[in-house]
């Protein structure tokens, strides 16, 4: 696992990336499509970055016994210039938040008289990622209708951070951090449609990762998520 | 709650972080932990950590969520005495048991245990404290762990503690004083018992401990004092376990098993001799006791007078173990008498065990004194029971002791150098010896100084139930009184006032005492005591039970009179069936007169018991003339009681020995004459029962003249219907009467009333001899002798009887003791009195001449059980406790004329309630004797509480020894004793002048000789045939009714026209018939059978002339049709017969007239019959040569030849 670890970290952070994020950037001109006729407004004209942002609620109650997950994307991509700039890949970078909380008895925490605390104790779980997407995307129609459905996949990176309290009898047991690195992958399905200089998008994404802390204990990051966003057509 | 509070500068920080796995938090820190000194055995020692930043780490919360709480380990860094460790490997506090040993409070506070097992060795620790996230700090020095105490040895081991305080010290090590702190030291004795915190003085040879707490030693000495008294011991002596408990917090214990010894103090419980006599000085002195001690060899110190004296001896030594010396306790030591204590007086024994138990003894003393002189006993004379005597003489000391034949006294008190008391404890009776002792060889005695009498006891009270209606006096029955009797008391059981009675004591009859219990003494159960003079008494817990409630359904007594001059037979009823919340009689009950005003209740005699509703009874001659009151007591307790219901009077009552006719038709008022003896004005009255109800009614009756000896009656038998039988009642002016059953009335024909079947007897019997007799005047009985099977050949010898009250209903039958002398059938019988006279008759083998007589035995002519007396048994032979009966009975020598070698009937139930005692009793019971006896017969039952009536025979003496007899608790036999209705044994008579087969056999008074009657025997079967003579014999009757039977004189020239057997002879006089002149008897000879079987129909009578001979026989009406073998009877101026017609059984019966005069068929008067006719009424069964009897005015056929020529056991009954 520290070795999976070890070889994203160097993915995200060491030299090839930044170039291959450069390489993908770096095309200025994008041939108009053949069928670039759908939307009027839409055009192969453009220098085919993409700028989006999107909005998320996850759901990963799905895959593990954390809850709802707010959580915000920004993402930079290319459109290739084939196809009707049907294709593009991206690199998007975002930050979701999970919480926990529970009980839990033990004996052995006990009250000054040497009797365990009735009511046992309590835990609350602060979950924390930050996570760094490469997608590939593509979309049914070109890039000149103004409506279309798309997907994409790919490889992401997950930060995380384990945030973990207790207290026993009114008694705080302190607060106590675990983070960690961990590999993952995301993928989604929505639709976009053209308004104005980009397409605003709708879509619904799986992202996932291990999650395994000692203070989660073997558990993962995975989420059902339902975003709303707007890309911005360069 | 964690929030999305932060997220850019997590992702910076992830961003930094990236590659790492990192886990934090806070980091925890100790400052002290309490306590910081424990004991690493035995112990589980919570210890407190004080610090702040423990932080449980939650972890597995989205699995199994669970705590992983900061881990504590100790490492050793130094010994106890401070120097360095040696590197061993950090222990860490396990917190995953259960129970867990570390427990989380707070972040400032933990705790954990330190235990056992943990394996601590002994040394200081340091605790080194991880958080989970792995942060971690470390307390040195933070902990010293000791071991527990351990003692090696107690010194001293063995002491006596009892009399002083006592030091001792445990050796050892680890024993901690902290801060000042002492261990305590605990003694527990062996065997169990609770253990005995020692005072710890002092702790020695200490070094402090290394660690964290300041002021801790541990040492290796420890000093303990006992106080006086402060272990106890038992037996020769007590090992005590010794624990070191050392001081909290590390408060193990030791566990070696070092005792202490203690023992008592040494005690002398006796010194032998006590006392010396001067004149002989023992040459040793034991003194024994417990807790001699011999400690290596080494004897207790013994002092006399304070000089000392070696020991020679010790015994009774047992070894004290577990000790380092050698230890012995001993119960007795010895040393030589020294002469320094050789003079008279008090010297003084100290005695001390050596050390390390070195206690004392009490002192004591022995005493050397002069020898006692005995002088006088004072009384001479006592009873069983303690009893105190002063003894006088010299020399006497406080410790002399008395002994009377051997036996110690209870207690002496020492009164004077000259005078001494002692109890003496119940002895045995006799003379003793007295003896005192100043000790061993210094005694005296005075031979026979005491004489010891037996204490008395109280063993019945009789009767032992009193009506408390009347004085009543009652028989104390004592045993063992010598002297006099000076009190006699009842007290209520239980506690009550004890209530003098008066009393007579008789010192030649020293076994009863007559008390009065007075009238109105309160009813309840009554403690009955007497003492004597002597100063004995005896008590009888319950023996009198005294009541005032009248339970006893007592109806009448009857004659409710008597005189003063005779004894009176009494009939008493109960009411029957008993009212409710009454009881009827219970065998036996007790019956006394007791006059009313003042004077003593009297006792019946003969009381038996007939049946629940009837007692007989005599009451004696010589009561008082007046009223009294009639009581009687049932052994149960009841009491019945008939105020005024009897008189006693000057005069004698009236007697009815006779009524002619005994029979009246009921055509118009008829007149009898009742004879008898001493009518004084009597009125007259009948008690009548009715034959179709069974009612009885009283008729008043008319007496029409009257002497002293004869009453004319008029009866009013015209209102009275045939077949009533009336009990005929002649009350003199004094208020006595006589009843005499019974008169019958008949139709005008005189006919009879129909027979009524009788019980059955218990054998068949055929040509029974049969009459009816009267034990006293109210128990009748019919009697059936002799007879057959069927055949003369089996003739029998057995006789029995049935009783017949005055109405004639009958009892039940029973064998009666006495049978015949020989088998015999087919006789002649007649009673005169109560003598039966059996004449004739067939052997089986023929015809006899024999006369055989029998007497209805008298139950006033019995022995009469005047006294008892009563010893304690041996333990194995005796009575037991209960009551018990006893009868006598004498036993006439073989020449007695009444009863050769017979039985009389016995004595009245002499009732003894026995006491019961581990002894067992023997009893002795005392009689009058009977006048001629050969010897007496003693019965009893057989059983303790067996009922009166069960008595069986117990043993025989000879008469002419003292009339007593001692039951040491022999067995009883079977035989019992006779019972009122028996006849003596039967007497052989004057025989015959020839053998008579069923020849008639009658008794007749002679016409001018009081007292002289005579026995006729007419006709009858002889050797060659039927006969046709008579003969006779005198029957003397004497002042005394014994009655003497004469010679047999035949008179040859007299004969009857024909010669017959199977005849009936009538003696006739007017108390058969009315017609006959006053003191004429005439005998009729009726019809009978032929040497062949055929009936002679004649009827012959004649006329009874002085000295016995007949008149020429006379030839009366002829009996159609012939008759023999049947039964007779003649009354109310009739003959009848009943039975045998034409000499076979039949049920036919007739009667002839006895003329009155000429007319009616008659030529003249008596002798002359006329019209032998049929009765009109048959029997209830067909008979031949039935056996019959009359018994007033019944009428009874028994047995005889029936249908078929079988004989028969029925018997029938009818009035006349």
């Amino acid at each position: 696992m520290r070795g999976l670890l070890v070889a994203g970290c160097w993915l995200l952070v060491g030299e090839p990336a930044a170039q291959e994020a450069a390489d993908l950037a770096a095309p200025a001109v994008v041939e108009p499509s053949d069928e670039g006729e759908i939307g009027a407004e839409a055009s192969t004209s453009g220098t085919g970055l993409t700028v989006g942002i999107r909005a998320q609620v996850g759901f990963a109650q799905v895959f593990s016994d954390l809850g709802v997950a707010p959580a915000g994307e920004l993402e930079v991509g290319y459109r290739l210039p084939f196809l009707g700039r049907r294709l593009a890949i991206f690199l998007a970078g975002g930050y979701q938040y999970t919480y926990a909380s529970g009980p839990g008895t033990d004996e052995r925490l006990v009250d000054p008289g040497g009797a365990p605390y009735p009511d046992g104790w309590t835990w609350d779980l602060a979950e924390h990622a930050v996570k760094v997407t490469l997608g590939f995307y593509g979309r049914i129609f070109a890039e000149a209708d103004a409506f279309s459905p798309y997907l994409w996949v790919g490889p992401a990176v997950y930060f995380l951070e384990s945030v973990v309290t207790g207290e026993s009898g009114g008694e705080a047991f302190g607060e106590n951090t675990e983070t960690s690195t961990e590999f993952g992958v995301g993928g989604a399905v929505g639709v976009e449609y053209v308004l104005g200089p980009g397409p605003l998008f709708l879509e619904v994404e799986v992202g996932w990762s291990p999650l395994a802390h000692d203070i989660t204990g073997d558990s993962t990051t995975g989420q059902l998520g339902l975003s709303l966003g707007y890309r911005l057509w360069l | 709650m964690n929030q999305l509070r932060r997220p850019w500068p997590i992702v910076i920080a992830l961003a930094a972080g990236a590659c790492t796995h990192e886990l934090d938090g806070l980091t925890p820190s100790a400052t002290r932990l309490e306590p910081a000194l424990v004991c690493d055995q035995q112990l589980t020692t919570e210890v407190a950590v004080t610090g702040e930043g423990m932080s449980p780490l939650p972890v597995q919360v989205l699995g199994e969520p669970a705590i992983r709480l900061p881990a504590l380990e100790l490492q050793r860094t130094a010994d106890l005495r401070g120097a360095a460790g040696t590197g061993a490997a950090p222990i860490r506090i396990p917190d995953d048991g259960s129970p867990s040993r570390v427990r989380w409070t707070s972040q400032e506070s933990m705790s954990f245990d330190v235990y056992p097992e943990l394996g601590l060795a002994d040394g200081v620790y340091s605790l080194t404290l991880t958080n989970g996230n792995g942060n971690a700090s470390t307390l040195a020095p933070a902990l010293s762990a000791v071991p527990p105490p351990a003692v090696t040895s107690v010194d001293p081991d063995l002491i006596c503690v009892a009399q002083a305080e006592t030091t001792i010290t445990l050796t050892g090590e680890g024993f901690l004083d902290v801060g000042g702190t002492l261990p305590t030291v605990t003694a527990t004795p062996d065997g169990g018992g609770d253990p005995i915190e020692l005072t710890v003085s002092g702790v020695e040879d200490c070094f402090d401990v290394a660690g964290p707490t300041a002021g801790v030693r541990s040492c290796t000495a420890i000093t303990c004092t006992i106080p006086a008294g402060g272990l106890p011991t038992s037996g020769a002596s007590t090992s005590y376990l010794l624990v070191v408990t050392n001081p909290a917090p590390a408060n193990c214990v030791s566990a070696e098993p070092v005792r202490l010894t203690v023992v008592p103090p040494p005690q002398i419980d006796s010194v032998e001799p006590p006392l010396a006599c001067t004149d002989a000085l023992p040459a040793e002195i034991t003194l024994t006791g417990s807790g001699f001690l011999v400690i290596d060899g080494v004897y207790p110190t013994v002092t006399i007078d304070g000089t000392p004296v070696t020991l020679t001896a010790a015994g009774g030594c047992v070894d004290i173990t577990g000790l380092a010396e050698t230890v012995q306790s001993c119960t007795s030591l010895t040393l030589p008498f020294p002469a320094s204590a050789a003079t008279p007086g008090v010297h003084t024994i100290h005695l001390e065990n050596p050390p390390p138990a070195d206690c004392s003894a009490t002192d004591v003393t022995i005493t050397v004194a002069l020898p006692p002189v005995i002088t006088g006993v004072v009384p001479a004379r006592i009873c069983s029971a303690d009893s105190v005597i002063t003894v006088t003489g010299d020399n006497f000391l406080p410790e002399t002791t008395v002994s009377v034949g051997g036996t110690a006294a209870t207690s002496t008190t020492y009164v004077s150098s000259t005078e001494i008391q002692a109890t003496i404890p119940p002895l045995p009776p006799g003379v003793h010896d007295v003896t005192v002792s100043n000790g061993a060889g210094c005694e005296a005695t005075l031979p026979g100084a005491l004489t010891v009498v037996e204490n008395p006891i109280v063993f019945f009270v009789d009767p032992p139930v009193a009506y408390n209606g009347s004085d009543l006096q009652v028989t104390v029955y004592t045993s063992g009184v010598v002297g006099t009797v000076s009190g006699v008391t009842i007290a209520l059981s239980g506690g009550g006032t004890p209530i003098d009675l008066a009393f007579t004591f008789d010192a030649a009859r020293p076994n009863r005492i007559l008390a009065t219990v007075p009238a109105g003494t309160p009813p309840g159960v009554y403690d009955v005591s007497i003492s004597t003079d002597l100063g004995c008494s005896a008590t009888l817990a319950a023996g009198l039970t005294v009541t005032d409630t009248t339970t006893l359904a007592l109806e009448a007594i009857d004659p409710p009179f008597g005189w003063t001059a005779g004894a009176t037979a009494v009939s008493l009823t109960a009411t029957d069936p008993p009212p409710a919340g009454t009881v009827p009689f219970a065998a036996t009950p007790r019956a006394y007169l007791d006059p009313v005003g003042t004077g003593l209740a009297q006792p019946m005699r003969s009381v038996v018991f007939v049946d629940a509703a009837r007692l007989t009874a005599v009451v004696p001659s010589g009561l008082a003339e007046g009223t009294y009151d009639v009581i009687v007591v049932n052994p149960t307790g009841e009491v019945g009681v008939l105020s005024g219901g009897f008189s006693v009077g000057a005069l004698p009552p009236p007697v009815i020995v006779e009524i002619s006719p005994a029979s009246v038709v009921n055509s118009g008022p008829q007149t009898v004459t009742a004879t008898g003896s001493d009518f004084r004005n009597p009125t007259a009255s009948l008690d009548c029962v009715d034959p179709g109800t069974g009612a009885h009614s009283t008729v008043a009756a008319t007496v029409a003249a009257w002497t002293a000896t004869s009453v004319d009656v008029t009866v009013p038998a015209d209102t009275l219907p045939a077949g009533t039988v009336c009990v005929v009642r002649l009350t003199n002016d004094d208020g006595t009467y006589a009843d005499f059953s019974a008169l019958s009335v008949t139709n005008p024909a005189a006919n009879l009333q129909p027979f009524a079947p009788g019980t059955d007897m218990l054998v068949a019997r055929r040509a029974p001899a049969s009459v009816s007799g009267r034990a006293t005047r109210v128990a009748r009985f019919v009697y059936a002798i002799g007879g057959d099977d069927g055949s003369a050949a089996g003739a029998l010898s057995s006789a029995e009887a049935a009783p017949v009250d005055l109405f004639g209903t009958m009892g039940s039958w029973r064998t009666l003791t006495y049978g015949l002398p020989g088998p015999r059938t087919l006789a002649g019988v007649a009673l005169l009195g109560r003598y039966v006279y059996l004449v004739g008759g067939n052997d089986g083998t023929g015809p006899v001449g024999a006369v055989w007589r029998a007497k209805i035995l008298d139950p006033v002519e019995t022995p009469e059980v005047v006294d008892l007396d009563l010893r304690r048994g041996d333990g194995t032979t005796g009575l037991g406790g209960g009551t018990w009966h006893y009868r006598v009975s004498a036993v006439m020598p073989a020449a007695d004329p009444d009863n050769p070698a017979g039985e009389s009937l016995p004595s009245d139930p002499l009732v003894v309630l026995v006491p019961a005692l581990p002894e067992l009793v023997r009893l002795t019971i005392y009689w009058t004797g009977v006048a001629g006896a050969a010897s007496y017969r003693i019965y009893r039952t057989a059983a303790a509480d067996d009922p009166a009536g069960t008595e069986l025979l117990l043993g025989e003496l000879p008469a002419g020894g003292a009339l007593s007899f001692e039951d040491t608790g022999l067995a009883v036999g079977t035989e019992a004793p006779l019972q009122v209705g028996d006849t003596g044994s039967w007497a052989v008579q004057p025989a015959l002048t020839v053998p008579r087969e069923a020849p008639g056999v009658a008794i007749a008074a002679d016409p001018t000789t009081p007292g002289l009657w005579h026995l006729y025997a007419v006709a009858g079967r002889g050797a060659a045939g039927v006969l046709r003579t008579y003969e006779h014999a005198a029957i003397t009757v004497a002042a005394d009714s014994t009655q003497t039977l004469g010679p047999w004189t035949a008179d040859a020239a007299n004969l009857l026209p024909a010669g017959r057997s199977q005849l009936m002879a009538f003696a006739v006089d007017r108390s058969e018939a009315s017609r006959v002149a006053v003191g004429a008897t005439y005998l009729y000879a009726a019809a009978g059978a032929d040497a062949a079987g055929a009936t002679v129909r004649d009827t012959n009578a004649a006329l009874v002339q002085a000295g016995g001979t007949l008149a020429a026989w006379q030839v009366q009406d002829t009996m159609t049709p012939g008759r023999a073998g049947y039964g007779a009877a003649a009354a109310n101026n009739r003959l009848y017969v009943f039975g045998g017609q034409g000499a076979a059984p039949s049920t036919s019966t007739a009667s002839a007239e006895i003329c009155a005069g000429p007319g009616g068929g008659c030529t003249g008067g008596p002798p002359e019959l006329v019209n032998w006719n049929a009765l009109g009424l048959s029997l209830n069964v067909e008979r031949y040569l039935t056996g019959s009897a009359v018994e007033s005015a019944f009428i009874f056929l028994v047995g005889g030849q029936s249908t078929g020529g079988v004989p028969t056991a029925s018997t029938e009954l009818t009035v006349w």
